[in-house]
């Protein structure tokens, strides 16, 4: 990742690139997207916050979706790992990881720590395979991603979320198909090795709504947004 | 807070759901009367009782069947949709 790049020379961006950029976000390039690496501060100020409660925005990392009875099958004859449990997150070797999300459904994020995006050579390799009954559902375009870092994570979706996220309950790996700040969203337990941390996967037409509610949220635990190279700090 | 236990999600706040009306036998498209179709198509019982009903899980698009009491308004049961419909109908 490079220092320093400007997000509109770039094709992929997060769409609420201009407040991220107010927030003082400064974006690298990463798989030839802009990403923010940071905001400004020091590195060990961003990695404490991020142990504390943080948001990145992780929109223009890779991800993608399969849908169909032979889904399953094929993703299993692609080298993957997936368990029987619907709702429920699968880490494969190469750093990605497997949301099942119902027995004909899975969401696939790319690895937080590759530097290939294995998403799109999946997506070409179903494209050759055409396999019976499972079905592209592109899942980069659609979505936005966030994640929300560190130990109090669980009280700010206690805010805006219905469903029990408290680290007791909700083991890692744990996925939870609901309404967050009304709006449909994919919540997913990926912990930053001892840090807790959530993936959230919501409409990318609320990316600026979304941001916004938990910026609100975050000030009653002294929560600030976050840049990937924190979290990348924290999983190295 | 009304919740309704989704068979896929696990309990959810009623809101994340939608419901489609009740569930009726689809006639053989091939053999039917257009009333009869019509009648498939637009028409429901309206029951005062305990009755199958399609709802959906808005937040995953899930579709499933619920059992629902439709004097009380008391969610008796839900379960999947292939419970019931064992086959794939091809058209």
């Amino acid at each position: 990742m490079t220092q320093q790049a400007d997000p509109t020379s770039f094709n992929i961006r997060s769409p609420h690139y201009r407040t991220l950029l107010s927030a003082g976000a400064r974006f690298g390039s990463y798989m030839n997207t802009s990403c923010v690496m940071d905001y400004g501060r020091s590195r060990n100020w961003e990695v404490s916050q991020a142990k504390q409660l943080g948001l990145v925005d992780l929109t223009p990392i890779p991800r993608t979706g399969f849908k169909g009875q032979g889904v399953i099958q094929w993703i299993s004859s692609q080298g993957m790992e997936i368990g029987q449990h619907s709702n429920k997150a699968y880490p494969q070797q190469n750093g990605m990881l497997v949301g099942r999300l119902a027995d004909i459904e899975v969401i696939i994020l790319n690895g937080l720590q590759s530097r290939t995006n294995q998403c799109e050579s999946l997506d070409e390799k179903h494209a050759c395979d055409q396999p019976v009954r499972c079905y592209l559902v592109p899942r980069f375009n659609t979505l936005a991603w966030f994640m929300v870092t560190g130990e109090t994570s669980a009280e700010v979706f206690a805010k805006i979320c219905g469903v029990d996220l408290r680290l007791k309950n909700f083991s890692r790996g744990a996925i939870a198909q609901t309404s967050v700040a009304r709006i449909n969203s994919i919540i997913i337990r990926h912990d930053l090795k001892e840090i807790p941390a959530f993936h959230l996967l919501f409409d990318s037409a609320s990316t600026e709504y979304m941001w916004a509610c938990l910026m609100d949220a975050y000030m009653e635990f002294k929560g600030s947004p976050v840049g990937y190279s924190a979290i990348r700090a924290l999983v190295m | 807070m009304k919740i309704m236990k989704c068979p896929l999600n696990g309990p959810r706040n009623i809101s994340e759901f939608i419901c489609f009306g009740e569930v009726s036998k689809m006639p053989c498209p091939k053999k039917v009367s257009d009333d009869e179709w019509a009648d498939f198509i637009w028409m429901s019982n309206n029951s005062a009782g305990v009755v199958q009903e399609w709802w959906c899980h808005s937040a995953t698009a899930y579709w499933f069947i619920a059992e629902r009491n439709t004097v009380t308004d008391e969610i008796l049961k839900t379960y999947p949709a292939s419970d019931v419909f064992t086959e794939r109908i091809d058209f």
